[in-house]
């Protein structure tokens, strides 16, 4: 005869009586306290089991429920009960070692899964379904944002925007059957000497930068953002980073930084797969224009000068080093 | 400033005729991390959809592990049923923005068309802008208070369930949750001096709209004990701002006509995070011992002995190890914070805990349902978790 030790509540008040619970062949349950003996058939008892070593609920007919310590050898006893397939699905999962190594193995598999493959598709797919004519809506949207930050209107002489122009003319025949591109010149001492590419084909040059650079230099600066627009770069990185956020999200509960944290360091990779991709780009245009690309390391080599920022490891930086886009750029 | 929060209650002569009994956790950092992970992997597998499944079966662990004299705390919620209101509600609140942005960009151009004043589309993408801002509070205040219900009404403690508010007391919980809302904004306007005022309103509405059983939970504490509590830390806050400020002092010498800073404030600079930390810690012992030892159950008194200087080492060494193992030690962290935090919350006299009875249970719409997560993602906030 089976016999378990429990605690016994009725469900009216808060007392919690002792109780022996003993399974007779019979297949009645029987329930002995101080001041109570009683018994019912096993199959009208309903067994709640909470997730982890914790007691066992058995819930009697009455609304009463048994708490009891010994759960391995209760469930024994409910092993017949039916169960559904993601109980089934759990106790598979975590009852074995090596089940539980594979789900986790399948765990970080699926995260990789997502992250190597499924957001660079989705981007991809996202971006290049979006209208030019609704990609560069939002484009404007962006950037009138940043007008009301640290952008300032130009401040540069007519005959230095005219050279800007016809720069980026030069690069338009590049873009066959795109909307062609947009140049907007900006002031900004906080941002400094930089360039950025806004979705939609709207390049942004500070007027820091056309100070800094030479017109071969500028020419490459401009041909590596026209790059980033051949391939959708800026419209990629809004849902890929939207994504990246969502995903970060399923996986940190409450004040697990590590998502966030690793949210930010796969955009940075992203990111900086993105610049070399750009680059490239602006090397093949460079070269039918018979344009040195040296040029575009030395406008490099000037802006890291001019930032004057702190050398980091690689991995926490949105863009790569100079001298891994030298090395890469010289590659191929 | 003590160490440690205790109160002179906690050794009270009262305790050696009646004995005061302490929480137990028996959760463990390997069993939480096999349901950590399987809940992972189920909600990227689905797409986020498995949340509800993965909130319930944490919070059932954190309760179903956590004892009071012999018993364990059950939550009895059906993931399936917070499923629809869950959907919904995550769908409201996506169209709810999408609406606003289309209604405010709509209106402006019509404004713009009709009016071809700046000033009108101003005022007119501002008013929606509010009301967004209104139906957003609104709804949130909503489903803030219908968690609180939701999740005390399915934890049950020796088969009796806890309870927040009830149906005839509506009207008044709408008019606190809106005190409550508006007070917030309050907070930041008066630049935190109504802080210790709206810590205490949060924590009476948390505790006196909720019971056990038939029994509603009383808090005593007034505001002067928070405003004295947040006037105690006002030093540590105060000299940790001091050091942040030597930079900006540093930036702003050449324009003040003034020599670089004492050596004094910029050797504070690196100790100032640590300053502000232990001013966290401070505050949230002090504040969850001040709030306990005002709540009753009925005849039951609590206590609470978090010392601020475990919590100061728990947060450091936890941080520490979080960064190692990019976030795998979480489920593990989780565990010893909250076994730490129960197991040093006490109650008594012992006997009162079997005089309590069963209330009726509540019954609840979908959309009330799926409000169960909203700020109380804890497993045990709600019941044990006030304080912070």
């Amino acid at each position: 005869m089976e016999t378990f030790n429990g605690l016994y509540c009725d469900g009216h008040s808060s007392r919690a009586v002792a109780v022996v619970v003993r399974l007779h062949p019979d297949g009645q349950l029987e329930l002995e306290g101080p001041d109570r003996k009683q018994s019912q058939p096993l199959e009208t008892l309903r067994l709640e089991q909470p997730p982890g070593q914790a007691r066992a609920l058995l819930h009697w007919p009455d609304g009463a429920l048994v708490e009891v310590e010994d759960n391995g050898r209760l469930l024994c006893l409910f092993a017949n009960r039916p169960r559904t397939a993601h109980e089934r699905l759990l106790d598979w999962a975590r009852s074995h070692r090596g089940n539980f190594i594979a789900t986790m193995l399948l765990t970080g598999a699926s995260i990789s899964l997502i992250l190597v493959t499924g957001l660079p598709l989705l981007g991809q797919l996202v971006s290049f379904a979006t209208p030019p004519q609704l990609a560069r809506r939002l484009g404007e949207s962006m950037l009138t944002k940043l007008d009301e930050g640290p952008m300032k209107p130009t401040s540069l002489h007519p005959i230095q925007k005219r050279r800007m122009w016809q720069l980026l003319q030069q690069l338009q025949p590049f873009r066959a059957g795109e909307l062609p591109l947009k140049l907007e010149l900006r002031s900004s001492p906080l941002v400094g000497a930089n360039a950025f590419c806004l979705p939609g084909g709207i390049l942004v040059v500070t007027d820091e930068l056309v100070r800094l650079a030479t017109p071969n230099e500028m020419l490459a600066v401009l041909a590596h953002e026209a790059g980033h627009d051949l391939h959708r770069h800026p419209m990629q990185m809004l849902v890929r980073s939207h994504a990246l956020s969502l995903l970060a999200n399923i996986v940190g509960i409450q004040d697990n930084p590590f998502p966030g944290l690793g949210a930010t360091l796969v955009g940075n990779a992203y990111s900086r797969q993105f610049e070399y991709m750009a680059d490239h780009e602006a090397l093949k245009m460079l070269r039918r224009l018979n344009r040195p690309p040296e040029a575009f390391f030395s406008i490099l080599d000037k802006m890291e000068k001019h930032s004057g920022n702190p050398k980091l490891p690689s991995f926490l930086l949105t863009h790569p080093s100079n001298r891994e886009r030298r090395s890469q750029f010289k590659g191929p | 400033m003590s160490d440690t929060a205790n109160t002179p209650e906690w050794s009270a002569s009262a305790r050696k005729e009646q004995p005061w009994i302490s929480l137990d956790f028996t959760g463990r950092p390997g069993e939480f991390f096999k349901i950590w992970i399987t809940n992972l992997l189920f909600t990227l597998g689905s797409c986020g959809l498995y949340g509800p499944w993965a909130w319930v079966c944490t919070r059932r662990y954190f309760l179903s592990q956590t004892r009071l004299q012999g018993s364990s705390f059950y939550f009895q919620a059906k993931a399936g049923a917070l499923f629809l209101g869950w959907i919904l509600i995550s769908l409201g609140f996506g169209l709810l923005g999408l609406f606003s942005d289309l209604l405010s960009a709509g209106l402006s151009a019509v404004a713009e068309q009709l009016v071809r004043k700046p000033w009108v589309v101003l005022v007119v993408t501002g008013s929606v802008g509010l009301l967004t801002l209104l139906i957003q509070a609104t709804a949130m205040a909503w489903l803030l208070m219908q968690s609180q219900r939701y999740n005390a009404n399915r934890t049950t403690y020796r088969n009796l369930r806890f309870g927040f508010g009830s149906s005839n007391i509506q009207r008044q919980l709408w008019a606190e949750m809106a005190v409550l809302m508006v007070m917030g904004f309050l907070v930041v306007l008066s630049l935190g001096l109504l802080q210790p005022y709206a810590a205490w309103r949060w924590r009476r509405f948390l505790i006196k709209h909720r019971r056990f059983g038939t029994t509603a939970f009383t808090f005593t504490a007034t505001p002067a004990d928070f405003y004295r509590l947040h006037g105690q830390a006002l030093p540590l806050l105060l000299l940790g701002l001091f050091g942040l400020s030597a930079p900006l002092v540093i930036l702003l010498a050449p324009f003040l006509r003034a020599a670089t800073p004492p050596l004094v404030w910029i050797g504070l600079l690196p100790l100032s995070p640590l300053l502000l930390l232990l001013w966290s810690c401070w505050l949230e012992a002090h504040a969850a011992a001040l709030t306990w030892r005002s709540t009753r159950l009925g005849e039951l008194k609590f206590e609470c002995g978090w010392r601020v200087r475990a919590l100061l080492r728990m947060k450091l060494v936890h941080g520490l190890l979080l960064m190692l193992s990019f976030g795998l030690a979480w489920p593990s962290v989780r565990i010893w914070a909250t076994r730490y935090r129960l197991q040093r919350i006490r109650l008594g006299p012992a006997a009162a805990l079997n005089t309590f009875l069963a209330a009726e249970e509540e019954q609840m719409s979908d959309l009330a349902k799926g409000a169960f997560a909203m700020g109380d993602d804890n497993g045990m906030a709600g019941l044990f978790d006030i304080s912070l």
